[in-house]
């Protein structure tokens, strides 16, 4: 299938300039590739403007609660283990609200890739600082001298919690990122890709993301050179950083053969 | 790594056709969000050109019908920037997005596509490469100048350019 054929009819509300678009286009761009049949796949969200994603692509989408697409995502993998189950989100949604689920779902390692769009905003509310927002940025009344708090690093948290694939895209680049969810589908464990996808309605200056990207392939299986690489680098840097396969959770296991339970009853 | 475009029948053809559809599309999309958003002006330019390009790509079609084509994945194209020379990229976009700006818009991708195609009538030795990317060219070189003559024409008429947000983005205090 062309990767036309992945989006639905419905029609995105997302603001003109909005970076989800270029995420939307790299996703169906990735399932094309992948020759996914739509009814093999599943989109799941919580609550924001990245989170209505899943009702633009056609696929299973789930459109659940803030904060919230990772347990849910979890569920479907692991009673239905043959579908390729995406969860998505913002940085609000994924890292306040979600931000617990996220570092258990990094140590979980199930079989599902986890796109979080960061525009650095919570803009389906209208514009308050988030989890990444930068210290300074003093654009809402709510924070009118920035949040005066360091953002949070969704890499490095990602790795050291247990996260068995970090990569990082750019929406200015949605032929890289389809690459990128692709490679992140076809790993086996946890795969998160961390998206910089500008609100330019609510942050105007992230169109200026485009010329601060930059190109930094890091695929190193070593947690150390991860870390000190993501300790080092400005918040820019494009690329896959960490690539580990690890055993995927849940552990197949033998039912027990001789428990008491079993003796009792066994014909 | 696969054969340049300018090498390769066959891998010069996929990347017309993808960067025809792939304009094609992006204009639609521009399309349904101006829409969305009570920017007529925009939906319906974005319309018009979505439709013209919807020809470019039956014609590029009707040419590939007699050729193999490789199957590229879509970090396989060698495009000389991050995507298809005709896109308008998403972020150019914005809802108070004006006729002028769509044009200039326009007229950078036209530019964009005329110099890809024409670089490759340049260095490919296979003559129906040559044929074909000068055609493509040339035709593209023809979008450039009537985006070209728009925009001088929205110059003569006054006020196309002001910027008045009759709904803006609201912040709670
Ligand atoms: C339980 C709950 N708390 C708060 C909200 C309000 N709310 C809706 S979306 C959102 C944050 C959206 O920001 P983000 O996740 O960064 O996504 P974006 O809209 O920027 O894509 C919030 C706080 C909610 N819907 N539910």
């Amino acid at each position: 299938m062309k990767p036309k054929a992945y989006k639905s009819g419905v029609k995105p509300i997302w603001c003109p300039g909005c970076g989800h678009y270029s995420v939307l286009n790299a996703i169906t761009k990735a399932l094309s590739v992948l020759d996914q049949q739509p009814e093999d796949c599943v989109l799941v969200s919580g609550i924001g403007c990245s989170a209505r994603l899943p009702a633009y692509a056609n696929a299973y989408g789930f459109h659940g609660v803030h904060g919230r697409a990772l347990p849910v995502a979890t569920g479907i993998k692991v009673a239905r283990p043959k579908l390729n189950v995406i969860a998505m989100g913002g940085d609000g949604d994924g890292f306040s609200i979600g931000g617990n689920h996220f570092l258990h779902a990094c140590r979980r390692n199930v079989d599902i890739v986890y796109i979080a769009m960061d525009n650095e905003v919570y803009g389906m509310t209208k514009g308050q600082a988030s989890p990444t927002t930068p210290e300074l940025w003093d654009h809402s009344k709510l924070t009118p001298h920035g949040p005066e708090v360091r953002p949070f690093q969704p890499c490095s948290i990602a790795l050291a919690s247990g996260a068995s694939f970090i990569a990082r895209g750019h929406s200015g680049d949605p032929n890289g990122l389809a690459k990128m969810i692709y490679e992140a589908i076809e790993h086996p464990g946890f795969a998160f890709v961390h998206v910089l996808s500008q609100c330019i309605t609510y942050c105007p200056e992230q169109s200026e993301w485009k010329e601060r990207v930059h190109d930094e392939e890091v695929v190193t299986a070593d947690p150390t050179e991860a870390a000190t690489f993501l300790q080092r680098e400005d918040g820019f840097s494009k690329g896959v950083f960490y690539r580990n396969p690890r055993d995927v959770w849940p552990m197949p296991h033998q039912p027990p053969q001789d428990s008491n339970l079993r003796k009792g009853f066994e014909l | 790594m696969k054969a340049k475009p300018y090498e390769d029948l066959g891998v010069f053809l996929a990347h017309s056709a993808t960067l025809e559809r792939e304009a094609a599309e992006r204009f639609y999309e521009l399309a349904a969000m101006m829409k969305v958003h009570n920017n007529d002006a925009l939906h319906e330019l974005f319309l018009e050109l979505a439709r013209y390009s919807v020809e470019h790509v039956n014609e590029v079609e009707d040419i590939c019908k007699d050729h193999d084509l490789p199957s590229l994945k879509p970090w396989e194209y060698q495009w000389p920037d991050l995507e298809a020379p005709e896109n308008i990229s998403y972020e150019s976009a914005h809802y108070l997005m004006s006729p002028k700006e769509a044009l200039e818009a326009v007229y950078k991708v036209e530019l964009k596509a005329e110099a890809f195609y024409r670089s490759i009538s340049l260095q490919a030795s296979d003559e129906d490469i040559r044929k074909y990317a000068h055609l493509f060219a040339e035709e593209e070189h023809e979008h450039a100048e009537a985006a070209k003559r728009s925009l001088e024409e929205l110059k003569l008429s006054k006020g196309q350019d002001e910027k008045v947000d009759l709904d803006p983005p609201f912040m709670p205090e």
